[in-house]
């Protein structure tokens, strides 16, 4: 398997440790959280397998050519537009936080506008690259990026208050049915395979998933998915989580570096995670903005011979960003966070599939019908 | 194509650059402009009926430190009925930023303890500057003497209050340290209770003592502990790796030197009468003796320790079951081994009053020491 496979999950799967997942499954932890990580654990890697599988009949294109060509157009462009908009809200979201993030703990003073607008900056430039581009991004953040997080997440478990009680009555909460917020929530940080809908352009010859891969990124996406929510409990404490916002990095404040250069380790842990939110986000606003220009593109909307089209977009997405920025509460957040994970999440995935089932079959017929 | 992506990409970066110019400095307060909070005491308000004295230690801003004869801090204290609002105010009184970013102690105190923690306690968690590895202490005397006090031993730009707590200076078995996180977890959650020190201040007003601990009972008196038995009880679940142990027996006077100690703990409670069983593993070496001693003998003089250590947990369990509280964490152990159900912690309270301790000590005397 591509290592790139495994960038475009990992990325989505880390960049959310700190955001707003923990929080739903520490809400939901007398209430079944454990067993819907259990149910989403094997849900993500059939998902993830069949998104991978079917992504190999179409070498090397994204999803607005795959509609386009084997797909009826009043299929294709709903689909389009709604993928788009769903991508670009799970981006925003993303930014909202973390931009909340960086004025409650890093710069309190600074003004919220102008943190969104550093990091859309940033943003902007990056989804202007092409695929390949993004990908060696990652790539280079990855590497920089994951020994720290490995340290923290080492640190965590190794920490002399971290108790496995804690854990354990978290785990004795077995016996409760699933926690369908739990169960949402955790789809949506491992489900970053569905990016391949534009970053599959990149792959031009798709190799099968061996089940080496398969393997290693289910043990990966094991410990990840339930340290997200294990370290929290064992640091923080199992009734004592219920009101924190952020219980990540309130974890990551109780541990303590003793000798280290500083010895709070939030600064560290925001920093690092601050990176790869942003190249997640990138990843997000890119697939969002490309389905988008896949689908519509105003041909008379130019200026000398460029076609504004995506400009516009752009500016589009930095004013629906800055609106929301200036208006949300982190109750609406929350809840937007909610629907968007429990009702638009499932259709995301089946919808997909089924386009790419549709398509494959188009595919097919098309194929019979050049043959003969 | 290429050439559009181009001209927008050269576009974003001339953009990011330029946007470097807006920033008129930085949007942190420089340093010259904040002053350090190093320590927050609060006491009961002799002023405001209900309410709060809080006492802050400032760090004052030296240019060198090796000229400076004795330390240099500057301490702000205000009455009032909440203390987010005391500190609002006191800012009113410095002309710089109060930061409360390194605030490493907070001393409460011992009247406080006994009153609705909650109410006070809530600032701290709350606001995001505050490290979650703060020290919490309890004064015997008022939190504004012990955050002033400047014992004879703190030279410039150390403070003995955070020396003490943070097992990089004196590691002394007596001292209990308690983080803020620590305490919160253990504070809110069923089944365990913290542990705070006692910080007091010798007669001659000479230097600190710390070696007595009280025990929090969430809307209830707290239990203190004497200095024994907060040696014992840290000994047990601290990470305590040197410490002495005084035997007596007839006109033997003998002194162990203790290295290691492992305690573990099972609740049985299908056989008879409910009891704990508790294993507690000693090693270490005899440091001092009032005869000449006999390397063959170790094993003798191992059971006498034994059946000492064995009176004084006995006691120390006692005396914390008689008073209904468990820093030990039974209860939670109890909810760890058990599949979660309403009733789990009201059977607990039921079962702790009327327990039975099973001690089994076993101290394993390595040599007497350099000599014989």
């Amino acid at each position: 398997m591509s290592r790139f496979l495994f960038y475009l999950i990992l990325v989505n799967m880390l960049a959310n440790i700190i955001a707003l997942t923990p929080r739903v499954l520490v809400a939901g932890n007398d209430n079944g959280t454990i067993l819907s990580l259990i149910l989403v654990l094997p849900v993500i890697i059939i998902v993830s397998y069949i998104i991978i599988s079917l992504f190999r009949h179409f070498p090397g294109q994204g999803l607005p050519e795959i509609l386009k060509t084997y797909t009826p157009k009043w299929i294709a462009t709903p689909v389009l537009l709604f993928f788009s908009v769903c991508w670009y809200f799970a981006g925003l979201i993303s930014l909202i936080i973390y931009t909340s993030i960086i004025i409650r703990f890093v710069t309190p003073d600074m003004h919220i506008s102008i943190i969104l607008l550093t990091f859309v900056l940033v943003i902007t430039y990056g989804i202007l690259m092409t695929p390949r581009g993004i990908f060696y991004l990652t790539e280079i953040i990855f590497l920089i990026i994951v020994p720290f997080i490995a340290f923290i997440l080492i640190k965590g478990y190794s920490n002399f208050y971290f108790q496995w009680d804690y854990v354990r009555v978290a785990i004795m909460h077995i016996n409760h049915l699933p926690d369908y917020a739990a169960f949402s929530s955790s789809l949506y940080i491992s489900i970053g395979i569905a990016n391949l809908v534009i970053f599959n352009r990149f792959f031009t010859k798709l190799k099968k998933p061996t089940w080496k891969g398969m393997a290693l990124l289910t043990a990966i996406c094991t410990f990840l998915l339930l340290s997200t929510y294990f370290i929290p409990v064992g640091l923080g404490g199992f009734d004592s989580l219920d009101n924190v916002l952020y219980p990540w990095i309130m974890t990551s404040d109780s541990m303590r570096m003793k000798y280290g250069v500083i010895e709070r380790i939030l600064f560290f842990f925001i920093g690092a995670f601050l990176v790869l939110a942003v190249v997640s986000i990138t990843m997000l606003w890119h697939v969002s903005l490309q389905l988008l220009s896949g689908a519509v593109q105003f041909k008379r909307f130019k200026w000398k011979r460029y076609n504004l089209t995506t400009p516009f977009f752009i500016v589009c997405f930095w004013a629906i960003a800055m609106y929301e920025i200036a208006t949300i509460s982190l109750d609406g957040l929350y809840r937007s966070f909610r629907i968007f994970d429990e009702y638009f999440l499932p259709v995301i995935v089946f919808l997909l599939i089924g386009c790419l089932l549709l398509a494959k079959k188009g595919a097919a017929s098309k194929w019979r019908e050049s043959e003969k | 194509m290429a050439g559009k992506r181009k001209v927008m990409k050269n576009f974003f970066f001339i953009a990011m650059i330029a946007s470097l110019l807006l920033q008129t400095g930085c949007a942190f307060k420089d340093i010259d402009k904040r002053i350090f909070v190093l320590a927050i005491g609060i006491d009961p308000s002799e002023k405001v009926r209900d309410g709060f004295k809080v006492t802050l230690k400032l760090a004052k801003p030296a240019g060198d430190v090796k000229q400076a004869i004795s330390q240099d801090f500057t301490y702000l204290s205000h009455d009032s009925d909440s203390i987010a609002e005391a500190i609002r105010k006191m800012e009113s009184y410095v002309d710089k930023k109060l930061d409360l970013g390194h605030a490493r102690s907070i001393v409460i105190n011992k009247e406080l303890i006994s009153k609705d923690l909650n109410t006070f306690m809530d600032v701290f968690t709350r606001r995001g500057d505050i490290q979650m590895i703060a020290y919490v202490a309890v004064s015997e005397k008022t939190a504004e003497e012990t955050v002033t006090f400047a014992p004879d031993t703190e030279p410039p730009a150390t403070i003995a209050l955070f020396n003490f707590f943070d097992n990089t200076g004196t590691d002394s078995p007596y001292i209990s340290t308690t983080f803020l996180f620590e305490m919160r977890r253990k504070a809110l959650n069923k089944g365990i209770n913290a542990v705070l020190p006692i910080i007091d201040i010798n007669e001659e007003k000479k230097h600190f003592e710390v070696n007595k601990s009280l025990v929090l009972k969430w809307g209830g008196e707290p239990v203190e502990l004497t200095q024994l038995q907060t040696k014992y009880l840290n000994s047990l679940i601290k990470d305590v790796n040197e410490f002495n142990y005084e035997i007596k027996e007839d006109d033997h006077h003998m002194v162990l030197f203790i290295n290691r100690v492992k305690m573990k703990y099972k609740i049985i409670l299908d056989e008879g009468a409910p009891r704990i069983d508790i294993y507690i593993k000693k090693s270490g070496v005899i440091s001092e003796s009032s005869k000449v001693l006999d390397n063959r003998h170790l094993k003798k003089y191992s059971e006498q320790a034994e059946k000492d250590v064995k009176k004084k947990v006995m006691e120390l369990l006692t005396k914390l079951q008689e008073n209904n509280v468990d820093p030990f964490g039974f209860g939670l152990r109890y909810r760890a081994t058990r599949l979660s159900r309403e009733d789990l912690m009201d059977e607990w309270e039921r079962i702790y009053p009327e327990i039975k301790f099973n001690v089994m000590v076993n101290v394993k005397l390595k040599s007497t020491g350099a000599i014989e």
